[in-house]
């Protein structure tokens, strides 16, 4: 299974490393050309070669979502952990954390993109901030039932704080919960950033493979053509490899299984 | 020098788990607290400790009130269960250290490890298990291990939480013996937890029967 | 009774919120509110005067708070406003895009619950079994996919490599009623398989949990027929719980509709959410938006007051 999924994350992976190198796309090319010497993937509707806009959208898509990850779930490790040692900020926090989670994310996401500028900076923001809930959900009754081990007791009746039990003697023992969480949360990510693009939310000129997607839908020949074979396939074959790769890791931990451990996501 | 405990109370929402609890413990003094499980004892020592908080009554050192953030540096801990009471991610040099910087301990002369094995020695924990998990030690050597970090701190008072449930008798024997040496080679106070009343009988200077919170005879 | 009126007051405490960040970021947005309105030329002829007129007729030059309360006040009045692009109420605008939605989602629902259910049930009384693990697996990895990935494979093969279905669904007046509904084939199974794999997990999740009970057990052990077991006795244990969580599904799948029907060009909310935006028709985009979210908030609202009637033991776990 893990072999599986690493050969699924070698190409996106590929892209994500190609994205520093190669420069930008420009439109440059003639127009929805098809796939050969020159434009390895052929060009869309205005003449940008798709292979580099795949490179360079992997960058934008990878690097939001794994950001907006990481950040969400820090955030979710700092609340849940809070939460799960300090039983006095445990109902409050615990309160706090079901509220944002009951708030449906993809109708304020869309909101928010509206409002603020759409550059991949906001989205990292705003997706951290939707993502977060879903770590310190899990975290908490992890951290709670580590709370009164002996080793934290000891610890604590050496005069030791909260922060330094936390980080020392707790966290490292999640660390393969906490892994997971990162994985699933930079999935969040990737999707919620390529369906924003998709839906045309995001700025137009930094590439991505939800906005690959926005501008060969938008084009009324994608489908009348073979067209759609490099416009479209390309990019959705990229996300599908990547979330393939972080589904199938997941899939490893039997806990991930469980429904009742984990709230739908979209 | 001596600790007294004064009407200590604790309640657990309608229960109460210690009522006025009153006692003293000297220097060179090995104390018992009898009584039979949910009687309170842990309670006690998780009061002392700072672990717990208590509703009401004074801690006092030499008729000094003995604030939390003093008491670590005279009261140390050793837990019953000594397979939990090491992080399962660190090799036990890393725990038995820890006290040293937790406390910030000055060692006069000494690197916190050359105390460290000097103290090893004296309780006969084999400095080869230093750089060993806890999964890897036996349950005789962790308990060693767990005494070792206990009065690394040099406290002048050491609360044991029964150190003698293990199975293997020769094993609580000679747990006993060492806490008992000591109490006469470095004057330490012992209060140790039991609900054994021979071996109270047998070991300590005074014996502490606590019932429902409650201390008597 | 306590929790019930907790729960509710929750609800609302949480659809204040949304209220309060819809005003709050609409008005402390960069620009002014108005600037929607004319983006031509027409903007620079605008006098200040003028400006300062039209802010005042609609109530823009007030304080904040009594912003707030009129704005309040006038959704309470079941009012959403005017829209600019369509020169009608928002909510005489909204409401054939939000049945089509409904309709997209009612007919979707159904049969991946009722598959996803059945799968669910059967891979739970064969636990550990080979083809089991391997249901589950695709299971878990058909509902990782995102919503509009899903929707673009199905569009590929069965709209453009096997062109059987078509690929757009995009309504006409004067359509007959078979073409229309050929229309929604794809739109609606791509929803369907979205959920399938939600419903799979939960129904295997909860009737795992209820078989390893103890009572279940017993009533093997009492020589009860296994159809008689399942049927009775799991079911009526696992049911209460699911029926929340269906709920709860149902109103995250707002979200994940949104993106099939953009997929699709399908006419419901989504579209008219895109073109609201596109007009930067703003009375229409917080229209939809506050729809959508009372939508999904009344189907979270449900899920926790179903859950609360049925399962006591959530009372305490919380």
């Amino acid at each position: 299974m893990r072999i599986v999924a690493l050969l699924c994350a070698l190409v996106p992976l590929s892209l994500l490393l190609l994205g520093f190198v190669l420069p930008r796309a420009e439109a440059i090319h003639p127009p929805f050309s098809p796939p050969g010497r020159g434009n390895l993937l052929g060009t869309d509707d205005v003449g940008q070669d798709i292979f580099s806009q795949l490179a360079s959208g992997g960058l934008t898509t990878i690097g939001v979502g794994a950001a907006a990850g990481v950040l969400a779930t820090l955030f979710g490790l700092l609340v849940g952990g809070a939460a799960g040692y300090w039983p006095r900020l445990e109902t409050g926090l615990t309160r706090f954390t079901d509220l944002i989670l009951t708030f449906p994310r993809l109708p304020l996401l869309v909101l928010l993109s509206l409002y603020l500028k759409p550059n991949p900076l906001n989205a990292v923001v705003v997706l951290a901030l939707f993502g977060w809930p879903s770590s310190a959900r899990t975290v908490r009754p992890a951290v709670s039932g580590l709370r009164e081990a002996g080793h934290v007791q000891i610890a604590k009746s050496m005069n030791a704080s909260g922060l330094y039990i936390i980080f020392r003697h707790i966290l490292p023992q999640l660390t393969p919960l906490i892994l997971v969480q990162l994985l699933l949360e930079i999935r969040f990510g990737m999707v919620a950033q390529t369906g924003l693009a998709f839906l045309g939310l995001t700025d137009p000129s930094v590439p991505s493979w939800g906005l690959m997607l926005f501008q060969a839908f938008r084009h009324p020949q994608t489908f009348l053509g073979p067209y759609w074979l490099w416009t479209v396939l390309p990019p959705a074959l990229a996300l599908a490899l990547a979330v393939l790769a972080l589904s199938l890791s997941l899939l490893t931990d039997e806990r991930q299984l469980d429904p009742r451990l984990r709230r739908e996501t979209t | 020098m001596q600790v007294e405990v004064s009407q200590l109370s604790k309640r657990y929402r309608r229960n109460s788990v210690l009522d006025r609890v009153s006692f003293s413990l000297g220097a060179g003094k090995v104390l018992a607290l009898l009584g039979p499980s949910g009687s309170g004892k842990s309670t006690l020592l998780r009061c002392l400790l700072g672990l717990t908080r208590a509703d009401s009554g004074t801690i006092s050192l030499n008729g000094q009130d003995l604030a939390l953030s003093k008491r670590h540096r005279f009261l140390a801990y050793l837990p019953q269960h000594p397979e939990v009471c090491f992080n399962p991610r660190w090799i036990l040099e890393q725990s038995l250290l820890e006290p040293f910087h937790l406390l910030k301990l000055e060692t006069t002369g000494q690197s916190p490890k050359e105390r460290l094995l000097d103290i090893s020695r004296s309780v006969g924990f084999a400095p080869r298990w230093f750089s060993r998990y806890p999964h890897e030690v036996s349950g005789g050597e962790l308990q060693r291990a767990a005494l070792v970090r206990a009065i690394a701190a040099s406290p002048r008072f050491l609360l044991a939480d029964e150190p003698t449930s293990m199975l293997d008798p020769i094993l609580s024997a000679s747990v006993m013996q060492l806490l008992l040496g000591l109490v006469r080679e470095r004057g330490l106070g012992l209060l140790f937890t039991t609900h054994d009343p021979e071996l109270a009988k047998l070991v300590a200077d005074h014996v502490l029967n606590l019932r429902n919170g409650k201390l008597s005879g | 009774m306590f929790r019930f009126w907790a729960t509710v007051l929750q609800y609302l405490g949480l659809a204040l919120l949304a209220l309060s960040l819809n005003f709050f970021l609409l008005r402390l947005a960069p620009g002014s509110p108005l600037s929607g309105l004319d983006q031509s030329e027409l903007d620079a002829a605008l006098s200040q005067q003028q400006e300062e007129r039209l802010k005042a007729h609609y109530g823009l030059d007030l304080p904040l708070p009594v912003q707030f309360s009129h704005y309040f006040l006038r959704l309470s009045r079941g009012d959403l406003g005017q829209s600019l692009y369509f020169n009608q109420p928002v909510a005489q605008v909204v409401w054939p895009y939000l049945q089509r939605t409904l309709l997209l989602i009612g007919l979707g629902f159904l049969p991946a619950l009722l598959i996803g259910g059945a799968l669910g049930m059967l891979s739970a009384l064969n636990h550990r079994k080979p083809w089991e693990r391997w249901l589950l697996g695709g299971m878990v990895l058909l509902q990782s996919f995102p919503p509009f990935l899903i929707a673009i494979l199905l569009l590929v093969l069965l709209a453009v490599v096997f062109p059987i279905f078509p690929a757009v669904s995009t309504m006409l007046p004067g359509q007959g009623l078979s073409d229309r509904l050929e229309r929604m084939v794809l739109p609606v199974s791509a929803y369907a398989l979205w959920e399938l794999g939600l419903f799979y997990l939960l129904v295997r999740g909860s009737f795992l949990g209820v078989l390893g009970q103890e009572f279940i057990s017993y009533a093997r052990a009492k020589g009860l027929p296994e159809r008689t077991v399942v049927l009775r006795h799991i079911l009526r244990a696992a049911l209460p719980p699911l029926i929340a969580r269906t709920a709860l599904i149902l109103g995250v799948s707002f979200g994940g509709v949104f993106f099939i029907e953009s997929v699709f060009s399908y006419p419901g909310l989504a579209s008219l959410a895109l073109t609201a935006i596109a007009r930067v028709d703003y009375p229409l985009i917080e229209g939809i938006f506050l729809l959508t979210l009372g939508m999904i908030l009344l189907f979270n609202l449900l899920a926790d007051l179903l859950v609360a009637r049925f399962d006591p033991r959530t009372q305490e776990a919380a």
